[in-house]
């Protein structure tokens, strides 16, 4: 603490710190590598949040949830209430906003491992928040009763009844209650305005609560000294400044691309019309559109989707290794780039096909194909950037000399061969779910086990030749020795 | 930090320590009152309220009458909820379960069975908007979310697609004026109310019914 | 320190300008919509702006000239298009 100073506004701030003790080290400081955006995503989430409360309040005052007026009160917004078109753009871009940040949060903390001790709980918690926002999303979607809006809906809602009886009936009757449409807005109504705001309020404080006691997890290799800066005010500032250029984007995305209403919910218009979900749940959709996964197949298809979900909730202890580095992590980043990139094709798949069924050998191809071609490159950077000696120029020339036609010939061969083996797997194993285990099925499942296996093998020779004859084979290993051998 | 910095400099430093104070907290009282402007929102009149209820059984509803229908031309109705829509339509051959002189007046429930979107009549050689590829072969209902058919001279039994089940039938009754009455519903119960069941009353609850 | 001093007085004084602006606009005129949102832009931005100078000088460090430039070359965009368009 400095000398007294006696300026009026330096006695005003003081009359209000000793108050509100704003400058009370309540929260622990923050060392300095972490003022930087990538460490404030989580927070960026809660500014969106605010954003959507303050917005939602205000529409909150106009919307009514009855399906005969919720589509003329959000009408009312848009036309006769002051900034009320403007309102609904902010609250629906701020709502993406929200989902992708959290996405983005979670993805960054996955590549640094934060899940790994002592913050697993605090990443089980994330999970959790990242549910109850897809959740804002989905309920949210509903209430401007429009056809875009009341088809999707109820196409996610009839997913409900694919689950098993005892889940799909409790799911059913918090999400719709006893049925009808009346009954079904209001539920919505009170799920996206009280209780999973009320929910991710109690989830938040948990994770800050958490945050507080572990601190701000430190990039491997950072000094144990790094400068601590205090929250109030320095920290405050720049999270501030955050928000506002955060906010000042919101403005401009919702002033370049106004939102237009889409027609009024009706049985003749919902008949010619094809429902999609909104983009973040457009992968899950397409996941269900496998031929395979059609009719008695849906349940299967939740199967996998849940299962993804759990493996994600269940990542600190999947991830048991000691290390943080990205450097020492190959298996985990090229998995967390797969599931992005999946994620993404799949996505931008179903916006182009909106409504048609997707037959699994081209699910196939195109799943498994992004998978191999992702890993391989990420791998394949792996490799180079940490294992063998500096390329030097005659390096260089010898992998240009190399095969390179008869490398990518065989790559491309291992990548079709790999995606059909995976197609065939996949579906031999639904077929067995389905309708049994007889001769057949049984063995195409076992033939396409052994392309599968043959076609990893495959790709790991592949790359054992190559690192072979480039000279950055760090460590001989017999049994591929034998096989290249003949061929180097 | 900032206290070595005054201790070097002391002439310095304070007076800018002093007006960055003094610009952050204007520039903050700015940025609240600016955010506040949107406070304007809230001076219109709210628009009224209203709600539908309850349940009970089966209404007899008139949904048309015979001289008013053309073949071909679908007609939309809500029975026995007003959040359950049906497709009446006179096909101009005989159907199964079909009534009027031609016995060729059918209504089936227009949520699909599947997942409950609202799908659409198709005459013979018809195609629906969203898939210009499939051609009507006989009168049948085609759902644009995942392409179930069903065959409206039969029941609306499924001729392709995910679709589960055949469609839920409206019973009609006609009296000597022609006017056509909706009296009750055959199995399954529709989409969304105990989906899949075979006891129809569940086809009561939840929504307004019709008058 | 009197370029920073500037500065910062400039983007103030943008900021007085903006707020003065978003309480006057007429609220029931439809193109006041996108007025409000890129003056709430320029408040916002400006204040982001006087955070950034307050925390690096307060820390002693220089203000990033980029920073600056991108964030003023905003501002001006965002005011042309606010005051220039009807």
């Amino acid at each position: 603490m400095t000398a007294e100073n006696r300026s009026t506004l330096s006695r005003l701030l003081k009359w209000f710190d000793t108050r509100l003790g704003l400058s009370y080290p309540l929260l622990r400081p923050v060392p300095a590598y972490a003022i930087s955006p990538f460490y404030w995503l989580g927070a960026l989430t809660v500014v969106a949040f605010i954003i959507q409360g303050v917005s939602g309040v205000i529409m909150l005052l106009y919307y009514v949830p009855s399906p005969g007026a919720a589509f003329t009160s959000t009408q009312y917004i848009f036309d006769r209430v002051y900034y009320g078109r403007f309102l609904e753009t902010v609250h629906l871009y701020t709502a993406y906003a929200m989902i992708m940040l959290a996405f983005m949060h979670m993805m960054r903390g996955y590549f640094v491992s934060v899940h790994k001790k002592p913050r697993e709980l605090m990443w089980i918690v994330g999970m959790f928040m990242g549910f109850v926002t897809l959740g804002f999303g989905f309920t949210g979607y509903l209430l401007p009763w429009t056809v875009v809006s009341k088809s999707a809906t109820d196409v996610g809602i009839g997913m409900i009844d694919a689950l098993p009886p005892q889940i799909s009936s409790l799911i059913s009757f918090l999400v719709v209650g006893a049925g009808g449409d009346a009954t079904e807005l209001l539920r919505f109504y009170d799920l996206h305005v009280i209780v999973l705001p009320a929910v991710l309020l109690v989830l938040l404080t948990a994770k800050m609560y958490m945050l507080e006691t572990h601190g701000i997890s430190e990039p491997p290799g950072s000094k144990k000294d790094a400068g601590q800066i205090p929250i109030f005010p320095d920290v405050t500032i720049y999270l501030l400044e955050l928000a506002a250029m955060f906010g000042a984007a919101m403005l401009l995305v919702s002033v370049i691309f106004p939102l237009n209403l889409p027609p009024h919910y009706t049985p003749e218009l919902a008949s010619q019309w094809i429902p999609q979900p909104d983009w973040y749940f457009l992968w899950i959709y397409q996941i269900l559109k496998i031929s395979v996964f059609e009719g008695l197949g849906l349940p299967i298809a939740l199967g996998i989707v849940t299962f993804v979900f759990i493996l994600i909730f269940l990542l600190p202890f999947i991830d048991r290794g000691s290390s943080r580095s990205i450097a020492q992590r190959p298996i985990f980043v090229t998995l967390g780039l797969i599931f992005i990139g999946e994620i993404i094709v799949l996505a931008y798949w179903g916006l182009k096909t909106p409504g048609q069924t997707i037959p699994l050998e081209e699910a196939s191809l195109v799943l498994g194909g992004t998978a191999i071609l992702i890993g391989s490159i990420v791998l394949g950077a792996f490799r180079f950037f940490t294992g063998g000696p500096k390329r030097t120029s005659s390096a260089k020339t010898t992998t240009h000399s190399l095969n390179t036609f008869g490398a990518t010939a065989a790559f491309v061969i291992i990548v079709s061969f790999g995606a059909l083996a995976i197609g065939t797997s996949l579906s031999s194993i639904v077929q067995i779910i389905l309708n049994g285990a007889d001769l057949i099925s049984v063995t195409r499942l076992i033939m396409a086990m052994i392309g599968l296996a043959c076609t990893i093998m495959a790709s790991l020779t592949l790359l054992y030749m190559l690192d072979r004859r480039t000279g950055r084979l760090r460590t001989k290993i017999a049994f591929f020795e034998r096989i290249v051998r003949p061929w180097t | 930090m900032e206290s070595e910095r005054e201790a070097r400099n002391p002439k310095r430093e304070k007076p800018r320590r002093n007006f960055l104070k003094i610009a952050i907290s204007f520039s903050t009282l700015l940025l609240v009152g600016g955010i506040a402007a949107i406070a304007k929102s809230i001076t219109n009149p709210a628009p009224s309220q209203n709600q539908g209820t309850g349940p009970q059984a089966f209404p007899r509803v008139k949904v048309t009458q015979l001289s008013d229908l053309q073949v071909n031309q679908p007609v939309l109705f809500n029975y026995p909820l007003d959040n359950e829509p049906n497709i009446l339509v006179k096909l101009g051959q005989k159907a199964e379960g079909g009534i009027g002189p031609e016995g060729d007046i059918i209504a089936f429930s227009a949520l699909c069975q599947h997942l409950g979107c609202v799908y659409a009549f198709q005459a013979t050689g018809t195609s629906p908007k969203c898939d210009s590829s499939y051609q009507a072969a006989s009168p049948v209902g085609y759902c644009c979310c995942h392409g179930s058919v069903f065959d409206f001279l039969r029941h609306a039994q499924l001729v392709s697609g995910p679709s589960p089940r055949a469609q839920p039938q409206v019973i009609f009754e006609i009296d000597d004026s022609g006017n056509i009455y909706a009296v009750g519903m055959t199995p399954p119960a529709i989409f969304g109310h105990n989906t899949g069941s075979s006891d129809v009353s569940s086809d009561l609850q939840g929504g307004t019914p019709v008058t | 320190m009197d370029l920073n001093k500037l500065l910062v007085s400039l983007l103030i004084c943008l900021q007085c300008v903006s707020m003065i602006f978003l309480w006057t606009l007429d609220a029931t005129n439809v193109v006041s919509e996108v007025k409000f949102a890129v003056f709430l832009a320029v408040d916002l931005l400006s204040f982001a702006m006087v955070a950034y100078g307050y925390r690096k000088l307060r820390g002693g460090q220089l203000l990033s000239h980029i920073w600056i430039l991108l964030g003023s070359l905003g501002l001006v965009v965002l005011l042309f298009s606010g005051l220039l368009f009807p």
